[in-house]
């Protein structure tokens, strides 16, 4: 019970948010919204008892992909955009598409009802603690692509660091 | 509601401390001026109150009662939220920190990645008031003290992680249960993580000798300028806040959080005492001013914060006075816990203090340089040597007596190292010839 | 001294702030003002010496010398003030002179003039110190030179306390002063560099032209060689280094 209450209203303010981001003009204000949304779809991690996977979407999302769109936004001059016309003519087109779309994932649910595999969230007494488990997936199991994928992300830090340092 | 239960403590705890924290961090200030009145020889604010005790309630009342100025092309909704979001931030922070063995709103198993995490929310409620402030001085305020967060907390981060491979763990709890069990507080075993955390933290919160971004004669108050009452306040609120988190973050991970210095040894068992001494002291201070007050309700005043102070030494004392096993010492573990932390808290933010007022301020790109040319390395280097340590000790079964002396032998090296690079860039000989002129930047 | 003193550059926790009140002190003490004493008059001086003023003095200057170390300690080899202050704002000795700056900054640069051992006035050719100089010109140097001159002037405080010769404190001079028409220049060392006043009188009673040099507003001039190429964060380090009265700057 105490469960549900906490998903709707964490999915309540993650859809809210996601409106408000599309509908705002301003664009630091999108931006706090995306940042709201993110924070909620965060809280729907944690009510399903993946605690790594809430910090690391609070920390790496958030705190750290968000704050740099937040610098963007404020470096780029922003007046120009406040005053566009915005491109709002082909509205009709955009409702037919959306409502195909809505009708096509409405379709795929009601098919796949009975065959989609949900469970009741496991107490979190009975999981091992999740950073345990990722570690022990990532260090073990996946040790190879792990090394790959932070080798990947050197090169583009050092790719980054190379093309905005001034010509000596 | 048998579900609602496990959360009627956590919920109180969490409005007892969002209730008292306000008046906390407004004392720390009243603390704060007082110990800069001492350091310059002058005796800080006396009158407002016997000697100077009601200080923040008058500034707090000063502050809800100014006008509330808002700039007329400020961008109302996010002039609003900003100092909301920061102190949203620094009071989520407090959550996962344990005052004591039994004060803990929540005992996240991933508690140390949470307070980082949510401490970097903090980033938001700075550069959006910069912004929403709409003035050139805010925006460049913000943008630095941003940019200068950002790259502590990196080497902050470091500094975390050595304590948690220490720890095993990421639960505060846990970091705390492994120094009692092993007996060593983690800033014997690691002092080079605790220099670095100390450091870095001092960035962290934005306080002298780093606190450029907000030091009066360089952008006037930063991102903070245009703010006025009642939202000044609740910037003011998110940074004294922030370092009391960040001294608690620091005393569960180095300082040994609630427990007893020789927590495990009966002989010092006379340490617990201490709270005693100290609460009578202070109550004896009280009662000698009392008589030197000019007027009698300031008198009244002071003796009532003595029997306050008299009231506590009883509260504290009586548990360790008590027989064995009955209730009265039950109660010893929690309450003395929960001193031990607070005064571990006090110490660090003293030490705080003391470092704004003794040292120059660095300017912003000594400060930059200070932090990724040196400090990140050297954090870097230091989780290599307490893994390195680590991995001898399991690996090679050497004695901890000889491994972790080795890592920080290893990471004092590099810091070394790091300080003599550091001084053959940043001080050219001076004498040299002077350069052509070049136009004067900002 | 009580000048040298208060001219520290501006990130400097105020504990020579305490210094500083002693002094005032001891000026309250003898005259009844702090800051704006009036106690010289022409031919001598208003007050007569109150009977501790030796004693004061004489105490003040054996805890200054410990002082001083202390300041020393906290700042020389302080790694953020090097930092801020060492290549910050160098002003070459030819510079300043082609300038007419004077006081503290000139002998930071490497020229050695002090109006005290140039054309002695006052008692100061009886009197036995030094004159502090450097060589780069720089804050750092500034701020060394500063140094070393408030422990000299801690020393000619003791020598003169020691030889205050007996004798009235005011010459004899009339109520009206008629000088002979003429014009004349002096100048004395201030903390603040050469400050001179130069007086031309037509005979009357009242001065034909009044000038006061200024040291601090020719000291000022100096900024824009000085800031070049630096921060902005460094133009604060450097005025603080000029000391400057803003008074005398912007009358």
């Amino acid at each position: 019970m105490l469960d549900q209450v906490v998903f709707y209203f964490f999915a309540a303010l993650a859809v809210a948010s996601a409106i408000l981001v599309v509908t705002r003009r301003n664009a630091v204000q999108s931006a706090i919204f995306l940042v709201t949304a993110l924070l909620a779809t965060a809280g729907i991690f944690l009510n399903l008892n993946a605690e790594f996977l809430f910090i690391v979407q609070v920390i790496l999302y958030a705190g750290g992909i968000m704050v740099l769109f937040v610098f963007v936004i404020m470096l780029v001059n922003l007046d120009v955009a406040l005053h566009q016309v915005q491109f709002n003519r082909q509205w009709f087109v955009a409702l037919i598409i959306s409502a195909v779309l809505a009708a096509q994932v409405a379709a795929a649910i009601a098919v796949s009802r009975g065959s989609l595999y949900t469970m009741a969230p496991a107490p979190a007494e009975a999981l091992e603690p999740n950073t345990e488990r990722v570690a022990f997936y990532l260090f073990h199991t996946y040790m190879l692509p792990f090394e790959i994928a932070s080798i990947l992300l050197l090169v583009s830090m050092i790719g980054a660091v190379v093309m905005a340092k001034k010509r000596v | 509601m048998n579900a609602i239960i496990p959360f009627i403590f956590p919920i109180l705890f969490a409005l007892v401390i969002v209730a008292v924290l306000p008046l906390i961090a407004g004392y720390i200030v009243l603390v704060e001026r007082k110990v800069m009145a001492d350091m310059q020889v002058r005796l800080g604010p006396m009158r407002v109150g016997p000697h100077g005790l009601l200080q923040p309630i008058a500034d707090a009342v000063k502050l809800l009662l100014k006008e509330d100025i808002i700039p007329e092309s400020a961008d109302r909704l996010v002039f609003w939220g900003a100092p909301l979001i920061s102190v949203t931030a620094a009071m989520l922070a407090l959550a996962a920190l344990p005052i004591g063995p039994f004060f803990q709103i929540a005992d996240l198993n991933i508690g140390l990645l949470y307070i980082l995490g949510v401490s970097s929310l903090g980033i938001f409620g700075i550069v959006l008031g910069g912004w929403a402030s709409n003035s050139h001085y805010s925006l460049l305020g913000a943008l630095r003290s941003a940019a200068q967060l950002v790259s502590y907390e990196t080497s902050a981060g470091m500094a975390i992680v050595g304590a948690l491979l220490l720890a095993g763990t990421l639960s505060t709890r846990g970091i705390v249960q492994e120094q009692a069990d092993t007996g060593w507080w983690f800033i014997f075993v690691a002092p080079v993580g605790f220099f670095i955390y100390l450091v870095a933290s001092i960035a962290e919160t934005n306080r002298a000798p780093f606190d450029m971004p907000e030091a009066e004669s360089e952008l006037v108050a930063g991102y903070m300028t245009e703010y006025s009452g009642f939202r000044w306040a609740l910037y003011f609120l998110a940074e004294y806040t922030n370092m009391v988190v960040v001294a608690s973050i620091a005393t569960t991970l180095f300082l040994g959080g609630w427990l007893r210095p020789f927590a495990g040894t009966p002989l010092f068992n006379f340490l617990d005492y201490f709270p005693l001494l100290l609460l009578l002291w202070v109550a004896g201070y009280c009662f000698r001013r009392t008589p030197k007050q000019p007027v009698p309700v300031q008198k009244m005043f002071m003796a009532a914060v003595g029997l306050l102070c008299l009231a506590l030494a009883a509260v504290l004392t009586v548990p360790v006075i008590a027989p064995q096993g009955s209730l009265l010492a039950s109660a010893k573990p929690g309450l003395h816990g929960a001193f031990w932390f607070l005064f571990k808290v006090a110490a660090y933010i003293y030490v705080f203090m003391w470092l704004r007022f003794t040292f120059p301020r660095y300017r912003f790109d000594q400060l930059m340089r200070l932090g990724w040319q040196f400090l990140v390395p050297l954090s870097i280097v230091n989780v290599i040597g307490i893994a390195l340590a680590l991995a001898l000790h399991r690996q090679l079964g050497w004695p901890n007596i000889v491994c972790f002396p080795l890592g920080i032998a290893l990471t004092l090296i590099a810091a070394a190292y790091l300080l003599a690079a550091g001084e053959k860039h940043e001080h050219p000989r001076v004498g040299e010839e002077e350069e052509e002129e070049t136009p004067v930047h900002a | 001294m009580r000048r040298l003193i208060e001219s520290r550059p501006v990130d400097h926790p105020c504990r020579h702030l305490r210094d500083r009140e002693e002094v005032l002190k001891i000026f309250e003490n003898y005259c009844g003002a702090r800051l704006t004493t009036h106690a010289f008059r022409i031919g001598g001086l208003q007050y007569e010496a109150y009977d501790e003023l030796e004693k004061d003095v004489e105490r003040f200057c054996k805890e200054f010398d410990k002082r001083v170390d202390e300041y020393e300690s906290l700042l020389t080899a302080n790694r953020i003030w090097v930092g801020r202050t060492k290549g910050i704002g160098i002003l070459s000795a030819e510079a300043a002179i082609a300038m007419g700056v004077t006081g503290p900054v000139l002998r930071a640069s490497g020229v050695e003039w002090d109006l005290r051992k140039a054309a002695p006035y006052a008692a100061y050719d009886q009197y036995e110190f030094s004159i502090p100089t450097c060589k780069n010109g720089d804050t750092y140097d500034r701020y060394l030179v500063r140094l070393e001159e408030m422990r000299q002037s801690r020393k000619i405080c003791l020598q003169a306390i020691e030889n205050i010769p007996a004798g009235p404190i005011l010459g004899k001079v009339g109520k009206v002063l008629k000088p002979p028409p003429g014009e004349v220049y002096h100048a004395i060392e201030a903390p603040k560099g050469e400050l001179g006043y130069y007086i031309v009188s037509d005979g009357t009673t009242q001065p034909y032209r009044v000038r006061i040099r200024p040291p601090s507003l020719i000291n000022l001039e100096a900024l824009d060689q000085m800031i070049r190429g630096h921060l902005v964060a460094d133009v604060v380090a450097v005025i603080g280094t000029l000391d400057i009265v803003l008074g005398e700057v912007d009358r």
